[in-house]
Protein backbone atom coordinates (compact mmCIF):
# COMPACT_ATOMS: atom_id res chain seq x y z
CA UNK A 1 0.00 0.00 0.00
CA UNK A 2 2.62 2.13 1.06
CA UNK A 3 4.59 2.50 -2.44
CA UNK A 4 1.20 3.43 -3.78
CA UNK A 5 0.85 6.02 -1.71
CA UNK A 6 4.00 7.87 -2.55
CA UNK A 7 3.33 7.13 -6.32
CA UNK A 8 -0.20 9.01 -5.73
CA UNK A 9 1.68 11.51 -3.46
CA UNK A 10 4.46 12.15 -6.20
CA UNK A 11 1.66 12.55 -8.75
CA UNK A 12 0.09 15.16 -6.94
CA UNK A 13 3.06 17.14 -6.06
CA UNK A 14 2.83 20.74 -8.01
CA UNK A 15 4.85 22.10 -10.11
CA UNK A 16 5.65 24.62 -7.61
CA UNK A 17 6.27 22.12 -5.30
CA UNK A 18 9.27 19.87 -7.61
CA UNK A 19 10.83 22.79 -8.40
CA UNK A 20 11.59 23.49 -4.84
CA UNK A 21 12.98 20.34 -4.22
CA UNK A 22 15.38 20.90 -7.02
CA UNK A 23 16.69 23.72 -5.63
CA UNK A 24 17.34 22.29 -2.49
CA UNK A 25 18.75 19.48 -4.59
CA UNK A 26 16.59 16.93 -5.90
CA UNK A 27 17.73 15.97 -9.25
CA UNK A 28 14.36 13.55 -9.48
CA UNK A 29 12.40 16.61 -8.62
CA UNK A 30 13.70 18.13 -12.23
CA UNK A 31 13.13 15.15 -13.94
CA UNK A 32 9.75 14.71 -13.13
CA UNK A 33 9.26 18.47 -14.25
CA UNK A 34 10.77 18.08 -17.08
CA UNK A 35 8.81 15.06 -18.36
CA UNK A 36 6.12 17.04 -17.85
CA UNK A 37 6.71 20.12 -19.29
CA UNK A 38 9.33 19.08 -22.24
CA UNK A 39 6.46 18.17 -24.83
CA UNK A 40 4.33 21.18 -24.64
CA UNK A 41 6.99 23.61 -24.28
CA UNK A 42 8.68 21.70 -27.48
CA UNK A 43 5.71 21.85 -29.40
CA UNK A 44 4.92 25.64 -28.41
CA UNK A 45 8.58 26.46 -30.14
CA UNK A 46 8.05 24.08 -33.30
CA UNK A 47 4.75 24.97 -34.09
CA UNK A 48 5.25 28.99 -33.55
CA UNK A 49 8.72 28.78 -35.62
CA UNK A 50 8.13 25.57 -37.75
CA UNK A 51 11.58 24.69 -37.78
CA UNK A 52 12.47 21.82 -35.64
CA UNK A 53 16.66 22.83 -35.23
CA UNK A 54 15.63 26.24 -34.18
CA UNK A 55 12.99 24.60 -31.87
CA UNK A 56 15.44 22.39 -30.11
CA UNK A 57 17.81 26.13 -29.79
CA UNK A 58 15.48 27.81 -27.99
CA UNK A 59 13.73 24.80 -26.04
CA UNK A 60 17.06 24.01 -24.48
CA UNK A 61 17.94 27.75 -23.72
CA UNK A 62 14.39 27.91 -21.97
CA UNK A 63 15.57 25.04 -19.92
CA UNK A 64 19.34 26.68 -19.14
CA UNK A 65 17.74 29.25 -17.61
CA UNK A 66 15.04 27.56 -15.34
CA UNK A 67 18.28 25.12 -14.01
CA UNK A 68 20.34 28.22 -13.81
CA UNK A 69 17.66 30.27 -12.03
CA UNK A 70 16.24 27.42 -9.66
CA UNK A 71 17.82 28.50 -6.33
CA UNK A 72 16.34 31.83 -7.26
CA UNK A 73 13.12 30.71 -7.69
CA UNK A 74 9.88 32.24 -5.34
CA UNK A 75 6.50 30.94 -5.70
CA UNK A 76 4.92 34.24 -7.02
CA UNK A 77 2.72 32.59 -9.54
CA UNK A 78 2.31 29.25 -10.76
CA UNK A 79 5.72 27.32 -12.71
CA UNK A 80 3.93 27.04 -16.01
CA UNK A 81 2.68 30.84 -16.49
CA UNK A 82 6.71 31.36 -15.42
CA UNK A 83 7.76 28.48 -17.73
CA UNK A 84 6.13 30.07 -20.46
CA UNK A 85 6.82 33.58 -19.93
CA UNK A 86 10.35 32.94 -20.13
CA UNK A 87 9.99 31.33 -23.56
CA UNK A 88 7.68 33.79 -24.95
CA UNK A 89 10.13 36.41 -24.21
CA UNK A 90 12.55 34.07 -25.62
CA UNK A 91 10.62 33.79 -29.25
CA UNK A 92 9.99 37.25 -29.49
CA UNK A 93 13.33 38.25 -29.01
CA UNK A 94 14.57 35.62 -31.28
CA UNK A 95 12.03 36.62 -33.79
CA UNK A 96 13.20 40.01 -33.39
CA UNK A 97 17.13 39.30 -34.19
CA UNK A 98 16.08 37.35 -37.40
CA UNK A 99 14.46 40.54 -38.52
CA UNK A 100 10.82 38.32 -39.08
CA UNK A 101 8.82 40.33 -36.68
CA UNK A 102 8.65 42.93 -39.37
CA UNK A 103 7.17 40.72 -41.89
CA UNK A 104 5.47 38.70 -39.14
CA UNK A 105 4.54 41.13 -36.39
CA UNK A 106 4.08 44.63 -38.00
CA UNK A 107 1.07 43.80 -40.32
CA UNK A 108 -1.92 42.75 -37.24
CA UNK A 109 -1.05 45.56 -35.60
CA UNK A 110 -4.82 46.21 -35.36
CA UNK A 111 -7.14 44.03 -33.92
CA UNK A 112 -8.89 44.16 -37.58
CA UNK A 113 -5.54 43.56 -39.46
CA UNK A 114 -5.02 40.31 -36.59
CA UNK A 115 -8.76 39.33 -37.98
CA UNK A 116 -6.89 38.70 -41.25
CA UNK A 117 -4.69 36.05 -41.60
CA UNK A 118 -1.94 35.20 -44.19
CA UNK A 119 -3.38 32.07 -45.71
CA UNK A 120 -6.51 34.08 -47.33
CA UNK A 121 -3.76 35.16 -49.81
CA UNK A 122 -2.61 31.86 -50.54
CA UNK A 123 -4.05 30.13 -53.42
CA UNK A 124 -6.95 27.83 -52.65
CA UNK A 125 -6.06 25.71 -56.07
CA UNK A 126 -2.47 25.03 -53.99
CA UNK A 127 -4.21 22.34 -52.06
CA UNK A 128 -5.40 19.02 -54.15
CA UNK A 129 -9.00 18.21 -54.25
CA UNK A 130 -8.30 14.35 -52.92
CA UNK A 131 -6.36 16.57 -49.59
CA UNK A 132 -9.47 18.10 -48.85
CA UNK A 133 -11.48 15.13 -48.76
CA UNK A 134 -9.00 12.62 -46.80
CA UNK A 135 -10.10 13.15 -43.21
CA UNK A 136 -6.59 12.12 -42.36
CA UNK A 137 -5.41 15.09 -44.13
CA UNK A 138 -7.48 17.48 -41.63
CA UNK A 139 -4.63 17.36 -39.35
CA UNK A 140 -2.02 18.34 -41.63
CA UNK A 141 -4.66 21.46 -43.04
CA UNK A 142 -4.72 22.68 -39.43
CA UNK A 143 -0.87 22.53 -39.23
CA UNK A 144 -0.73 24.91 -42.11
CA UNK A 145 -3.23 26.58 -41.17
CA UNK A 146 -1.82 27.59 -37.94
CA UNK A 147 1.69 28.23 -39.55
CA UNK A 148 -0.54 31.06 -41.48
CA UNK A 149 -2.28 32.30 -38.11
CA UNK A 150 -0.54 36.05 -36.73
CA UNK A 151 1.86 35.66 -34.29
CA UNK A 152 -0.59 37.36 -31.31
CA UNK A 153 -3.25 34.88 -32.28
CA UNK A 154 -1.18 31.48 -33.06
CA UNK A 155 0.78 32.48 -29.51
CA UNK A 156 -2.69 32.30 -27.97
CA UNK A 157 -3.94 29.34 -29.48
CA UNK A 158 -0.96 27.13 -28.82
CA UNK A 159 -0.63 28.83 -25.01
CA UNK A 160 -3.86 27.55 -24.75
CA UNK A 161 -3.99 24.30 -26.44
CA UNK A 162 -0.42 23.41 -25.93
CA UNK A 163 0.19 24.32 -22.05
CA UNK A 164 -3.52 24.48 -21.10
CA UNK A 165 -3.29 27.66 -19.93
CA UNK A 166 -6.81 30.03 -18.97
CA UNK A 167 -7.51 33.07 -21.15
CA UNK A 168 -6.07 35.21 -17.82
CA UNK A 169 -2.76 33.27 -17.44
CA UNK A 170 -2.47 33.56 -21.15
CA UNK A 171 -3.06 37.64 -20.91
CA UNK A 172 -0.70 37.62 -17.82
CA UNK A 173 2.46 35.96 -20.15
CA UNK A 174 1.65 38.11 -23.36
CA UNK A 175 1.39 41.53 -21.51
CA UNK A 176 -2.00 41.98 -22.63
CA UNK A 177 -5.48 42.52 -21.29
CA UNK A 178 -8.38 39.98 -20.40
CA UNK A 179 -10.37 41.47 -23.06
CA UNK A 180 -8.02 41.64 -26.22
CA UNK A 181 -6.56 38.12 -25.25
CA UNK A 182 -10.18 36.63 -25.43
CA UNK A 183 -10.81 38.21 -28.94
CA UNK A 184 -7.26 37.44 -30.31
CA UNK A 185 -8.39 33.70 -29.14
CA UNK A 186 -12.03 33.79 -30.70
CA UNK A 187 -10.02 35.51 -33.67
CA UNK A 188 -7.83 32.49 -33.96
CA UNK A 189 -10.10 29.67 -33.91
CA UNK A 190 -12.35 31.71 -36.34
CA UNK A 191 -9.51 31.85 -38.56
CA UNK A 192 -8.55 28.33 -38.10
CA UNK A 193 -11.85 27.09 -38.78
CA UNK A 194 -12.36 29.54 -42.07
CA UNK A 195 -8.54 28.14 -42.91
CA UNK A 196 -9.38 24.72 -42.83
CA UNK A 197 -12.64 25.09 -44.46
CA UNK A 198 -11.30 26.41 -47.70
CA UNK A 199 -8.71 24.07 -47.78
CA UNK A 200 -10.80 20.59 -46.39
CA UNK A 201 -14.47 22.07 -46.49
CA UNK A 202 -16.42 21.76 -43.80
CA UNK A 203 -14.96 21.15 -40.69
CA UNK A 204 -17.23 17.98 -39.40
CA UNK A 205 -14.33 15.85 -37.73
CA UNK B 1 -25.22 32.17 -22.74
CA UNK B 2 -26.60 32.50 -26.11
CA UNK B 3 -26.94 30.51 -29.55
CA UNK B 4 -24.11 31.84 -30.92
CA UNK B 5 -21.48 31.47 -27.95
CA UNK B 6 -22.63 27.85 -27.94
CA UNK B 7 -22.46 27.44 -31.67
CA UNK B 8 -19.05 29.26 -31.37
CA UNK B 9 -17.52 27.21 -28.34
CA UNK B 10 -18.64 23.89 -30.23
CA UNK B 11 -16.53 25.12 -33.34
CA UNK B 12 -13.81 25.80 -30.86
CA UNK B 13 -14.22 22.35 -29.27
CA UNK B 14 -13.74 20.43 -33.19
CA UNK B 15 -10.73 22.52 -33.54
CA UNK B 16 -9.20 21.83 -30.20
CA UNK B 17 -10.08 17.90 -30.87
CA UNK B 18 -8.70 18.42 -34.27
CA UNK B 19 -5.61 19.90 -32.57
CA UNK B 20 -5.40 16.65 -30.14
CA UNK B 21 -4.92 14.78 -32.78
CA UNK B 22 -1.93 16.39 -34.50
CA UNK B 23 1.40 14.51 -33.89
CA UNK B 24 3.01 14.60 -30.50
CA UNK B 25 6.35 16.43 -31.36
CA UNK B 26 8.60 15.57 -28.39
CA UNK B 27 12.48 16.66 -28.47
CA UNK B 28 14.91 14.33 -29.46
CA UNK B 29 16.40 11.74 -26.49
CA UNK B 30 19.69 13.40 -27.39
CA UNK B 31 18.69 16.50 -26.20
CA UNK B 32 16.89 15.61 -23.25
CA UNK B 33 19.96 13.77 -22.08
CA UNK B 34 21.58 17.14 -22.79
CA UNK B 35 19.37 18.93 -20.27
CA UNK B 36 19.09 16.22 -18.00
CA UNK B 37 22.89 15.93 -17.68
CA UNK B 38 22.98 19.93 -17.12
CA UNK B 39 20.38 19.80 -14.24
CA UNK B 40 22.44 17.25 -12.57
CA UNK B 41 26.05 18.86 -12.95
CA UNK B 42 24.05 21.70 -11.64
CA UNK B 43 23.04 20.18 -8.53
CA UNK B 44 26.51 18.58 -8.07
CA UNK B 45 28.51 21.68 -8.18
CA UNK B 46 25.83 23.76 -5.75
CA UNK B 47 26.26 20.92 -3.07
CA UNK B 48 30.21 21.15 -3.70
CA UNK B 49 29.64 24.95 -3.17
CA UNK B 50 27.18 24.26 0.29
CA UNK B 51 29.72 22.16 1.62
CA UNK B 52 32.72 24.14 0.86
CA UNK B 53 31.17 27.07 2.47
CA UNK B 54 29.69 25.17 5.49
CA UNK B 55 33.50 23.53 6.20
CA UNK B 56 34.35 27.45 6.09
CA UNK B 57 32.09 28.36 8.55
CA UNK B 58 32.23 25.81 10.77
CA UNK B 59 35.81 25.90 10.94
CA UNK B 60 35.48 29.35 11.92
CA UNK B 61 32.99 28.37 14.62
CA UNK B 62 35.11 25.70 16.22
CA UNK B 63 38.40 28.30 16.36
CA UNK B 64 36.17 30.95 18.05
CA UNK B 65 34.94 29.11 20.30
CA UNK B 66 37.43 26.83 21.38
CA UNK B 67 38.71 30.52 22.90
CA UNK B 68 35.61 31.67 23.80
CA UNK B 69 35.51 31.05 27.87
CA UNK B 70 38.93 31.30 28.90
CA UNK B 71 39.70 35.10 26.70
CA UNK B 72 36.61 35.94 28.84
CA UNK B 73 37.74 34.76 31.90
CA UNK B 74 40.97 36.30 31.79
CA UNK B 75 39.45 38.99 30.89
CA UNK B 76 37.35 39.76 33.32
CA UNK B 77 40.10 39.41 35.55
CA UNK B 78 42.16 41.43 34.15
CA UNK B 79 39.29 43.96 33.94
CA UNK B 80 38.91 43.49 37.94
CA UNK B 81 42.71 43.61 38.91
CA UNK B 82 42.77 46.94 37.18
CA UNK B 83 39.96 48.24 39.16
CA UNK B 84 41.25 47.18 42.44
CA UNK B 85 45.02 48.54 42.06
CA UNK B 86 43.50 51.45 40.64
CA UNK B 87 41.19 52.32 43.64
CA UNK B 88 44.01 51.06 46.16
CA UNK B 89 46.52 53.63 44.83
CA UNK B 90 43.84 56.74 45.32
CA UNK B 91 42.60 55.98 48.79
CA UNK B 92 45.38 54.37 50.79
CA UNK B 93 48.38 56.97 49.89
CA UNK B 94 51.43 55.94 51.80
CA UNK B 95 50.09 54.39 54.78
CA UNK B 96 52.18 51.52 56.69
CA UNK B 97 50.17 48.55 57.82
CA UNK B 98 51.86 46.34 60.30
CA UNK B 99 51.63 43.00 60.68
CA UNK B 100 51.01 41.76 64.11
CA UNK B 101 54.67 40.30 64.37
CA UNK B 102 56.21 43.39 63.31
CA UNK B 103 54.13 45.78 65.82
CA UNK B 104 55.42 42.84 68.56
CA UNK B 105 58.87 43.47 67.55
CA UNK B 106 58.56 46.94 67.38
CA UNK B 107 56.49 47.85 70.98
CA UNK B 108 58.77 48.55 74.35
CA UNK B 109 58.99 46.25 76.58
CA UNK B 110 57.16 48.17 79.18
CA UNK B 111 54.44 47.79 76.52
CA UNK B 112 54.67 44.35 75.95
CA UNK B 113 54.82 43.84 79.96
CA UNK B 114 51.59 45.86 80.57
CA UNK B 115 49.53 43.98 77.66
CA UNK B 116 50.66 40.48 79.50
CA UNK B 117 49.77 41.94 82.97
CA UNK B 118 46.41 42.78 81.44
CA UNK B 119 45.97 39.16 80.28
CA UNK B 120 47.29 37.97 83.57
CA UNK B 121 44.07 40.60 85.24
CA UNK B 122 41.65 38.99 82.88
CA UNK B 123 42.33 35.55 83.76
CA UNK B 124 42.72 35.79 87.93
CA UNK B 125 39.47 38.22 87.45
CA UNK B 126 37.15 35.45 88.04
CA UNK B 127 38.93 33.58 90.89
CA UNK B 128 39.77 37.29 92.47
CA UNK B 129 36.13 38.03 92.90
CA UNK B 130 35.51 34.98 94.58
CA UNK B 131 38.62 34.79 96.93
CA UNK B 132 37.55 38.75 97.64
CA UNK B 133 34.71 38.15 100.17
CA UNK B 134 36.85 35.60 101.99
CA UNK B 135 39.80 38.03 102.08
CA UNK B 136 37.41 40.76 103.66
CA UNK B 137 36.37 38.56 106.83
CA UNK B 138 32.96 37.27 104.56
CA UNK B 139 31.06 34.51 103.96
CA UNK B 140 29.70 33.92 100.41
CA UNK B 141 27.36 31.49 102.22
CA UNK B 142 26.18 34.54 104.38
CA UNK B 143 22.55 35.58 103.44
CA UNK B 144 22.77 38.98 105.37
CA UNK B 145 26.32 39.46 103.67
CA UNK B 146 25.29 38.83 99.83
CA UNK B 147 24.55 42.12 98.98
CA UNK B 148 27.35 44.30 100.11
CA UNK B 149 29.45 41.28 98.84
CA UNK B 150 28.30 42.13 95.51
CA UNK B 151 28.66 45.32 95.66
CA UNK B 152 32.19 45.02 96.72
CA UNK B 153 32.89 42.54 93.66
CA UNK B 154 31.03 45.29 91.21
CA UNK B 155 33.89 47.99 92.72
CA UNK B 156 36.68 45.62 92.50
CA UNK B 157 35.81 44.66 88.92
CA UNK B 158 35.17 48.21 87.91
CA UNK B 159 38.72 48.71 89.21
CA UNK B 160 40.25 46.62 87.67
CA UNK B 161 38.72 47.37 84.74
CA UNK B 162 39.94 51.43 84.88
CA UNK B 163 43.20 49.97 85.64
CA UNK B 164 42.68 47.58 82.41
CA UNK B 165 41.44 50.55 80.16
CA UNK B 166 44.44 52.83 81.14
CA UNK B 167 46.93 50.37 80.64
CA UNK B 168 45.45 49.79 77.57
CA UNK B 169 45.34 52.91 76.20
CA UNK B 170 49.31 53.35 77.57
CA UNK B 171 50.00 50.74 74.93
CA UNK B 172 48.08 52.29 71.88
CA UNK B 173 49.80 55.42 72.71
CA UNK B 174 53.22 53.94 72.42
CA UNK B 175 52.48 52.00 69.79
CA UNK B 176 51.66 54.93 68.07
CA UNK B 177 54.42 57.03 69.22
CA UNK B 178 56.66 54.29 67.72
CA UNK B 179 54.94 53.94 64.68
CA UNK B 180 55.69 57.84 64.19
CA UNK B 181 59.12 57.24 65.21
CA UNK B 182 59.73 54.62 62.71
CA UNK B 183 58.24 56.91 59.86
CA UNK B 184 60.27 59.99 60.86
CA UNK B 185 63.37 57.91 60.96
CA UNK B 186 62.43 56.86 57.51
CA UNK B 187 61.78 60.35 56.08
CA UNK B 188 65.05 60.93 57.26
CA UNK B 189 66.93 58.31 55.79
CA UNK B 190 65.89 59.59 52.15
CA UNK B 191 66.22 63.11 52.68
CA UNK B 192 69.75 62.00 53.95
CA UNK B 193 70.18 60.10 50.49
CA UNK B 194 68.43 63.09 48.61
CA UNK B 195 70.70 65.75 50.13
CA UNK B 196 74.12 63.08 49.62
CA UNK B 197 72.77 63.20 46.09
CA UNK B 198 72.76 67.25 46.26
CA UNK B 199 76.02 67.49 48.17
CA UNK B 200 77.66 65.14 44.99
CA UNK B 201 76.52 67.29 42.86
CA UNK B 202 77.43 70.45 44.40
CA UNK B 203 81.27 68.72 44.57
CA UNK B 204 80.83 67.97 41.08
CA UNK B 205 80.17 71.44 40.06
CA UNK B 206 83.17 72.53 42.44
CA UNK B 207 85.04 70.32 41.00
CA UNK B 208 84.38 71.43 37.33
CA UNK B 209 84.44 75.13 38.25
CA UNK B 210 87.73 74.90 39.80
CA UNK B 211 89.30 72.95 36.28
CA UNK B 212 87.74 75.91 33.96
CA UNK B 213 89.05 78.51 36.83
CA UNK B 214 92.74 76.88 36.46
CA UNK B 215 92.52 77.51 32.74
CA UNK B 216 91.21 80.53 32.60
CA UNK B 217 94.05 81.75 34.96
CA UNK B 218 96.47 80.27 32.43
CA UNK B 219 95.35 81.67 29.98
CA UNK B 220 95.45 85.13 32.13
CA UNK B 221 99.20 84.75 33.28
CA UNK B 222 100.17 83.89 29.35
CA UNK B 223 97.98 87.44 28.36
CA UNK B 224 99.56 89.16 30.47
CA UNK B 225 102.79 87.67 30.25
CA UNK B 226 102.69 88.35 26.26
CA UNK B 227 101.80 92.50 27.32
CA UNK B 228 104.45 92.32 28.95
CA UNK B 229 106.86 91.80 26.04
CA UNK B 230 104.47 94.05 23.86
CA UNK B 231 105.19 97.09 26.37
CA UNK B 232 108.68 97.12 25.26
CA UNK B 233 109.74 100.28 23.65
CA UNK B 234 111.16 98.50 20.85
CA UNK B 235 107.59 96.69 20.25
CA UNK B 236 105.88 100.26 20.20
CA UNK B 237 105.62 100.56 16.55
CA UNK B 238 102.82 101.59 14.76
CA UNK B 239 101.27 98.33 13.12
CA UNK B 240 101.32 96.28 17.03
CA UNK B 241 98.85 99.14 18.05
CA UNK B 242 96.14 97.75 16.60
CA UNK B 243 97.01 94.30 18.39
CA UNK B 244 97.99 95.79 21.32
CA UNK B 245 94.27 97.09 21.57
CA UNK B 246 92.96 93.81 21.01
CA UNK B 247 94.94 91.89 23.27
CA UNK B 248 93.76 94.44 25.87
CA UNK B 249 90.19 93.86 25.41
CA UNK B 250 91.20 90.13 25.69
CA UNK B 251 93.05 90.60 28.79
CA UNK B 252 89.52 92.52 30.84
CA UNK B 253 87.36 89.74 29.48
CA UNK B 254 89.25 86.94 30.42
CA UNK B 255 89.32 88.92 33.79
CA UNK B 256 85.91 89.51 33.84
CA UNK B 257 85.59 85.53 33.55
CA UNK B 258 88.07 84.59 36.06
CA UNK B 259 86.12 86.69 38.39
CA UNK B 260 82.94 85.64 37.59
CA UNK B 261 84.05 81.89 38.26
CA UNK B 262 85.78 82.63 41.43
CA UNK B 263 82.36 83.94 43.07
CA UNK B 264 80.47 80.82 41.54
CA UNK B 265 83.31 78.39 42.91
CA UNK B 266 83.04 80.70 46.24
CA UNK B 267 79.27 80.81 46.28
CA UNK B 268 79.70 76.61 45.67
CA UNK B 269 82.28 76.02 48.40
CA UNK B 270 79.80 77.92 50.95
CA UNK B 271 76.87 75.63 49.85
CA UNK B 272 78.76 72.49 50.07
CA UNK B 273 80.17 73.78 53.87
CA UNK B 274 76.68 74.15 55.04
CA UNK B 275 75.49 70.47 53.90
CA UNK B 276 78.74 68.86 54.80
CA UNK B 277 80.19 70.85 58.08
CA UNK B 278 83.13 69.18 58.40
CA UNK B 279 84.46 69.61 55.17
CA UNK B 280 87.89 71.18 54.47
CA UNK B 281 88.37 72.79 51.12
CA UNK B 282 91.80 71.46 49.73
CA UNK B 283 94.97 74.07 49.15
CA UNK B 284 94.87 74.04 45.83
CA UNK B 285 91.31 75.14 45.52
CA UNK B 286 91.90 77.74 47.89
CA UNK B 287 94.42 79.03 45.78
CA UNK B 288 92.08 79.60 42.71
CA UNK B 289 89.92 81.79 44.65
CA UNK B 290 90.51 85.84 45.48
CA UNK B 291 92.49 86.87 48.38
CA UNK B 292 89.33 88.36 49.44
CA UNK B 293 87.91 85.40 49.16
CA UNK B 294 90.67 83.14 51.15
CA UNK B 295 90.15 85.43 53.86
CA UNK B 296 86.76 85.43 54.00
CA UNK B 297 86.95 81.55 53.95
CA UNK B 298 89.62 81.13 56.22
CA UNK B 299 87.70 83.55 58.86
CA UNK B 300 84.74 81.82 58.65
CA UNK B 301 86.18 78.10 59.13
Amino acid sequence: MLPINNEKEQEQETDETLMQRYALGDFAAFEQLYQRHKGGLYRYFLRQLGNHALAEDLFQDIWSKVISQAPKYQIKAKFSTWLYTLAQHKLIDHIRHIKVVERVIEAPSSESKESEPSWQSQGVNELTPHLQLEKSHASAALKTCIQGLPLVQKDCFLLKEEAGLSVDVIAQILGANYEACKSRLRYAYENLRQCISHKIGQLTL
Amino acid sequence: MTEVDKNQQAEQQKISDLYATLKQEQPTAELDQRILDLAKQQVASRESALKTKAQILSVDKRSWRRWQWPLSIAASILFVSVIFIDQTSKFMPGSVILAPQEINELMPDSAKSSIARDSNNNANLNSEAKEQPEVLGLSINDGAGDELTSTVVEDKHAQLQGEQTALAKQAVREKQQLTERTLVEKQKRESTAVGESQTQLVLLEIETLQQRLSIKQAQLVILQQQEGVKLRPDSLRENNIARFSLNTLKLKELKTQVSELQDTLFAQMNAYKQQVLDWQASDELLSLLSREQQQLWLNSR
